[in-house]
């Protein structure tokens, strides 16, 4: 189980990566996903999906989450929110 | 490829960078707080800065470009403005580039041909503060709003008899302060005294302009040639404005005060009107409020601190001013006043 303690960013901006900004949420607030892609019609809302279970796996309910994908991979994807996820949190 | 940190504090590293962006047009003041620079075979190809949330003079020399350079630079960048705690970031480019940054996931918010386009990322941004503030102004009358931006260093009897001839011309107003603290009066204290001397008018909201009204994101002074600097800096302001603020709130009209002695601002007055009315947002010059002969106005009251004349103080602020410079919080900002020859 993870906590959320501050705001903390992980991945880049280059091709065929997702840069995410993770922030803490009010306890009730829900995981809010807000992501730019250029795929965003294809993969908009299986990315959303995939962030969302990414965070609940790891014990968090409530975020903020502001992602840039530019063509990641599923596993690249997890990737990063599990770095920001250990980033902002007091792990 | 191999990628540098400048030292800002090198004479020769920041000449290095200053020579690469003379070639792009971009100015380089060296105010920043961090640049980054990379080398091919001993030869600068590409540079980026920040400075806050601002991210500027990002240039790529012509033969690298399409290699990724940018991503790298703004990963770079961005890494870095995260490890000081900046996840909402503001960046300058010219219009024809947007595109380039647009495909990196940042949003436009408004552009003045052919100079600069403003675009965000990140946390937060210019959807939050109209949120806020929509939010804030639910208990305003409903109607007709008009809105107001005052810097207000101090708050004068003349920026009072504005904002209450706003109040009584329309259902409600909302009056933005100018939040980037480059004036005497710190940001804290002047937003205090706003509130305190129109605290009579219900219809009257007071929030922060934040980085949308101007700031040092809608007034990028470092980022044009100085001939177009300042009608660049306000027609990207009036247009953000007019574009995109107005309409989130439902604003149709916005005051401003006749400006008899600052050029900046008279110049920002000229861009308002020339931008807003086409955009459907009305503006309505007030001529100045008077005291005797004379125009009343902030510096006019800082003037008078300086050689301690309190008859004139008393004649052209408030009692809720007054009372604020006579108390001792007023001390330290009293003695920056004295010791400074500064405008503003």
């Amino acid at each position: 189980m993870s906590k959320l303690v501050r705001t903390a960013q992980a991945g880049t901006m280059e091709s065929t990566d997702i840069l995410v900004v993770l922030a803490p949420a009010e306890a009730g607030a829900g995981i809010q996903v807000e992501l730019v892609s250029p795929t965003m019609r294809q993969h908009g809302s299986h990315i959303k999906q995939l962030i969302a279970k990414t965070l609940q796996a790891a014990g968090i309910a409530d975020a903020v989450v502001h992602a840039t994908e530019k063509g990641a991979m599923d596993c690249t994807i997890e990737a990063r929110i599990k770095t920001a996820i250990k980033r902002a949190s007091n792990e | 490829m191999e990628r540098r940190i400048v030292r800002l504090g090198d004479a020769r590293e920041l000449a290095e960078v200053r020579a690469f962006l003379t070639e792009f047009e971009l100015t380089f003041d060296g105010e920043v707080d961090y640049t980054v620079s990379f080398w091919d075979d001993d030869r600068m190809v590409a540079t980026g800065s920040f400075q806050g949330k601002v991210i500027r003079n990002v240039a790529i020399d012509e033969s690298m470009q399409g290699e990724g350079l940018l991503g790298a630079i703004m990963t770079d960048l961005m890494e870095e403005q995260g490890r000081r705690g900046i996840f909402h970031r503001l960046l300058f480019t010219r219009p024809k580039k947007a595109f380039l940054f647009a495909a990196l996931g940042f949003r436009e918010l408004a552009r003045c041909e052919p100079h600069a386009a403003l675009l965000e990322q990140g946390l937060g941004g210019f959807d939050a503060f109209c949120r806020s503030i929509a939010r804030q102004a639910e208990r305003l009358p409903k109607g007709q709003r008009a809105a107001l931006v005052m810097n207000c260093n101090p708050f004068t009897l003349g920026h009072q008899a504005i904002v209450a001839r706003a109040a009584a011309e329309n259902d409600a107003v909302i009056l933005f302060v100018v939040r980037e603290d480059r004036s005497l009066f710190p940001f804290e204290v002047r937003l205090s005294l706003i509130r305190q001397g129109v605290g009579h008018l219900e219809n009257v909201l007071v929030v922060s302009g934040d980085d949308y009204i101007i700031s040092a994101a809608t007034f990028p002074a470092y980022f044009t040639r100085e001939e177009n600097l300042i009608a660049t800096q306000t027609r990207l302001d009036a247009t953000l404005f007019a574009e995109r603020i107005a309409p989130a709130l439902g604003i149709i009209r916005r005051y401003v005060g006749e400006e008899p002695y600052c050029p900046v601002t008279n110049a920002y007055n000229d861009a308002l009107a020339d931008i807003l009315p086409p955009r459907g947002v009305e503006l309505v010059v007030m001529p100045r409020v008077t005291q005797g002969e004379a125009a009343i106005s902030a510096s006019s009251v800082r003037e008078a601190l300086r050689r301690g004349d309190w008859g004139t103080v008393r004649k052209l602020v408030p009692d809720t001013t007054l009372a604020y410079l006579q108390s001792s919080e007023a001390e330290t900002v009293l003695k920056r006043i004295r010791a400074s020859e500064s405008r503003h």
